[in-house]
């Protein structure tokens, strides 16, 4: 017996136990249960609110604490970037409504990146960062900058710049140098800002960003 | 299902019914296949329901609403998968040593080591076959639900077959 029928016999012998599926209320109404509830008390605890341009935290570290503000998607995310060198990652765009613990609450951009650790079995935890943050009318050269360590050897740069910024390279640790490319996001979720994401060797990385000119408009490095 | 007609006349409950009625199962299943735990099945099942249901006047084609209800559940089970990463993580290592030294148990018992290591595999390779094995899917088709391209999904095919300690090498999912 091959494998992929012992796979498909496993699939069938678990879902034949599932015959019925819940009622759908009156009213077409359909509540959160207790998984979705958790999700969201986990979401709370997640969730990191920046001011434009702050840098950003990975999150799951602190799932033990409830207080936090309530993060409530307004549209499915974008997916802006994707890859699978190492391991899949994703960065995603969405719009959100951000409701802090004292009751304000603000309608925001936010960034997420999925993707495991250094290897999939054996990860020091996923990262799934969850940056909202208001982008500013006149954002500055660089935005939110993330450079996350997928293994020893690989990681994921990606963040914003501005509009002015028309070509971005970056010098790795090794000495190579590259462009790399701008994204947009599609329209109506244009948040006047530019996002790129590329993996890179592990180390420090240079960023430079120019305009469309060739001036250089600021440098930084991460990593 | 006539969507459009259905809405029009005002009827959205007969809408809402009978659109349950038909995938409901169907999405339980993918759901618990997905995540291996009915309640949470359950949970994924109506969240995706309640987001299609908001969206019903902008599914203009009745035939895709399968597709959408499938699309959605893949994306809340890969959310919640990140969320309880570190919870499973101590799981999938005894999962994955009690599988790899019973390889010569009934098949009953294989099964149910199957079922438990699929449970701790990387969200997207359990994805893949779950697409490619239970939903029958092509190989092009599981690739364009997943958001990856045809090697991307290839690739997670055979991660998750090597991952499982089973032999698909009689599909194209092996093909590097």
């Amino acid at each position: 017996m091959n494998g992929e029928v012992r796979l498909r016999e496993t699939f069938q012998a678990q879902t034949a136990r599932i015959t019925d599926a819940p009622s759908l209320a009156a009213g077409g109404r359909i509540t959160p249960g207790p998984a979705r509830r958790t999700a969201l008390a986990i979401a709370l605890a997640t969730l990191v609110v920046l001011g434009a341009g702050a840098a950003v935290a990975r999150v799951l570290d602190s799932q033990d604490s409830h207080e936090g503000p309530v993060i409530t998607l307004l549209d499915d995310p974008y997916t802006l970037a994707s890859g699978d060198a190492s391991a899949p990652w994703e960065l995603l765009l969405y719009q959100a409504r951000v409701t802090r613990p004292d009751g304000q609450d603000s309608v925001n951009w936010c960034l997420d990146f999925n993707g495991p650790g250094p290897s999939d079995q054996e990860a020091d935890g996923p990262y799934d960062t969850n940056a909202c943050h208001a982008v500013p009318d006149n954002p500055t050269t660089f935005g939110v900058t993330f450079h996350i360590s997928m293994s020893e050897s690989l990681a994921v740069l990606f963040g914003e710049v501005s509009p002015k910024v028309e070509q971005l390279q970056i010098t790795t640790a090794d000495g190579v140098s590259s462009e790399v490319d701008l994204t947009l996001p599609p329209e109506g979720m244009d948040t006047g800002v530019r996002y790129y994401a590329t993996e890179v060797p592990a180390g420090t990385v240079e960023l430079i960003a120019r305009d469309a000119n060739g001036e250089v408009l600021d440098q930084t490095s991460v990593g | 299902v006539k969507v459009a007609t259905f809405t029009e006349d005002g009827n959205r409950q007969l809408v809402l019914n009978e659109l349950y009625e038909r995938h409901a199962l169907q999405a339980l299943r993918l759901a618990f296949v997905l995540t291996g735990n009915r309640p949470v099945a359950e949970d994924l099942m109506q969240e995706a329901f309640a987001r299609a249901f908001d969206r019903l006047e902008s599914i203009r084609d009745p035939e895709a609403f399968g597709g959408y209800i499938r699309a959605t559940i893949l994306n809340l089970a890969r959310r919640r998968h990140h969320r309880t990463w570190l919870e499973r993580r101590s799981l999938t290592r005894y999962a994955q040593r009690e599988f790899t030294q019973a390889t010569d148990a009934p098949a009953i018992d294989e099964r149910d080591r199957i079922w438990s290591a699929l449970q701790n595999l990387p969200y997207r390779q359990r994805a893949a076959l779950v697409l490619r094995y239970y939903e029958d899917l092509s190989e092009r088709d599981a690739a364009d639900v997943l958001g990856v391209s045809l090697a991307a999904l290839k690739g997670l095919v055979a991660r998750g077959a090597k991952s499982l300690r089973i032999d698909l090498s009689e599909t194209e999912g092996d093909e590097p």
